[in-house]
């Protein structure tokens, strides 16, 4: 093939591809940015949205974490451990110091009391 | 936006077709908006956004069923005197598969060399040689059928 039909074929591809667009580029300018907004509403967050969403996580966050770490309540006495205390007579007061220190404080009866008449 | 749709819109016919030009650039401009802030280089703005058309084109022509544009879809230039070569050269470059289309635009109407059309369509210049070696192969091919008949 000669070159001069090639060249005539380039120069008839610049014509074709050269033609002016049907939409000004005013026109165009103006439904590319009515498309925006759009887009941005159908399924992307704004900046306020994405940052209040952001606050909404972590403030859940927080609660989660409170939850998991508050200090757990004494367990109270099962009754198996309260049977295990000792058997104590009626002159027998216990006194418990603390959760694991009891006093047994023996308190002086009529009939142990002043010896024997 | 405006410097840039003439040139975008010739790039986009060339690729997508005629019919999807203006619709295509369109998509492209608003996925280069959203995008905006990975363009490293503001310098380099227009070639970036023609990545962007040509992507968005390629991407239209691979969900197309064909991929090739109807030769019926070519509008006819009006008060032109080379309306039936041009027009002939429109329906032959539809024809081709959508990156012979583009290295034949980029090549032919914008002047690019191998290395710029390179990096715009993401392969390497010696892969647009030989899509341009192919298509120019083609169009050989098609002047040999014409003048046979």
């Amino acid at each position: 093939m000669k070159d001069s039909e090639m060249d005539r074929f380039d120069e008839a591809l610049r014509v074709w591809a050269n033609q002016v667009p049907q939409t000004p580029a005013d026109e165009a300018a103006r439904q590319v940015l009515a498309r925006l907004p759009e887009r941005r509403r159908g399924g992307w967050l704004t900046g306020s949205q994405l940052r209040l969403a952001t606050a909404g996580v972590v403030l859940a966050l927080l609660l989660v974490i409170g939850w998991a770490t508050l200090p757990q309540s004494p367990v109270p006495l099962s009754a198996s451990e309260e049977l295990a205390q000792p058997p104590m007579s009626e002159d027998v007061v216990l006194l418990w110091l603390d959760s694991e220190t009891p006093l047994y404080l023996t308190v002086a009866t009529s009939a142990t009391k002043g010896g024997s008449q | 936006m405006e410097h840039h749709w003439a040139r975008l819109v010739r790039l986009a016919r060339s690729v997508a077709g005629p019919a999807d030009a203006e619709d295509a650039v369109q998509d492209a401009l608003i996925r280069a908006w959203r995008k905006l802030s990975q363009l490293a280089d503001p310098a380099a703005f227009g070639s970036w956004l023609s990545r962007v058309v040509v992507r968005v084109c390629l991407k239209r022509t691979r969900s197309r069923a064909s991929g090739f544009v109807s030769l019926e879809s070519v509008p006819e230039p009006q008060s032109n005197p080379n309306l039936g070569a041009a027009v002939d050269a429109g329906r032959w470059l539809a024809s081709l598969p959508p990156k012979q289309r583009a290295v034949m635009h980029l090549t032919v109407v914008e002047g690019m060399t191998d290395s710029e059309i390179a990096p715009l369509l993401g392969i390497a210049a010696s892969s647009v040689r030989a899509h341009r070696h192919r298509a120019r192969q083609r169009l050989e091919r098609h002047f040999q059928q014409r003048s046979a008949t």
